[in-house]
């Protein structure tokens, strides 16, 4: 069981350091900001 | 932080994932964490060109390493995919300002969005890359590229069919089985019932010189044990007193302490 929580949290990291360095999707409700003019 | 909350729901798949099964591992993971690091700075408008070099480098790099892990040439084809489209846009991802204007954003093309990787574009040679497919839901909406797509699938392939790695056996569990002989062979089990005859077979069994110093005086020679006592019983002094008798070299000595030892 402890070794399938490491597991777990060592594949989270990874996952998301794979995505974080990777991957560029984009959020558009998330991109309010003073240079952003976003406006529905 | 959208985006950040995106790469947490992929980051916690994963972890459910291999919480049920346990994945490959790549090797050199930290070169991940060096492309990670410019790219974090990038999300959140700290962008310095020279440091988007070194992320494509790192996330390169740690492919080739890992290239034998299914999933990974995948995880590789969409990087490259990603990053070859943002070197042409100086470090951003493009998307165009119609593919914003369709789901209801107005953006000035130009317009770094903050909290992201993405510059709203009117167009690009290389749009086929950049984030133009929308993913829109009641919850969210999300605009990727075909590089990331290609990215989640290398990942989903690499934790769903990446050979388990081999489980350590410890060495005392492993059993070696007797060779046919062992097997036919008959096994006196059980103490001796001669335990200082015995101690004293093994001493002379161990120490030649003893074995003579017992050949010529038995009894002394048990006694005087420079560092095990021998404690002999008359029995064990009258047995010996009898081989001592019989025997006329250390050999048979030894012999008949054997034969006295095992009963025989």
């Amino acid at each position: 069981m402890r070794s399938k929580i490491v597991r777990a949290i060592a594949a989270a990291l990874l996952v998301g350091t794979i995505a974080v360095a990777a991957t560029a999707p984009l959020a558009p409700p998330g991109t309010r900001s003073q240079t952003t003019s976003i406006s529905r | 932080m959208t985006l950040f909350t995106v790469y947490m729901i992929c980051a916690l798949a994963g972890a459910l994932i291999a919480f049920w099964r346990a994945p490959q591992w790549p090797r050199y993971s930290l070169l991940l964490i060096i492309a990670a690091v410019p790219q974090i700075g990038n999300v959140l408008g700290v962008r310095i060109s020279g440091m988007f070099l070194v992320s494509v480098t790192a996330i390169i790099v740690w492919c080739l390493c890992n290239y034998r892990i299914p999933g990974v040439l995948a995880v590789a084809g969409g990087a490259v995919m990603n990053l070859l489209v943002m070197a042409w846009h100086g470090g951003a991802m493009p998307v165009r300002a119609d593919i914003l204007a369709e789901l209801g954003y107005h953006v000035d093309v130009g317009t770094l969005l903050v909290g992201s990787k993405d510059v709203v574009v009117h167009g690009s040679p290389l749009w086929l890359l950049s984030d133009w497919l929308a993913i829109s839901t009641d919850l969210f909406t999300l605009i990727v590229s075909p590089g990331d797509i290609l990215i989640v699938g290398g990942i989903l392939t690499w934790l769903l069919l990446s050979p388990e790695p081999e489980r350590d056996q410890p060495m005392l569990a492993f059993r070696v089985s007797p060779m046919a002989s062992e097997k036919r062979a008959r096994l006196v089990q059980g103490q001796s019932a001669r335990p200082a005859l015995t101690r004293l077979a093994l001493l002379a069994a161990a120490d030649p010189a003893l074995a003579e110093r017992l050949l010529h005086d038995p009894l002394d020679a048990a006694a005087a044990h420079p560092h095990y006592r021998v404690p002999l019983d008359a029995h064990d002094r009258a047995t010996l007193v009898a081989i001592r008798a019989r025997a006329r070299t250390v050999g048979e000595f030894l012999g008949e302490l054997a034969a006295e030892v095992d009963g025989v």
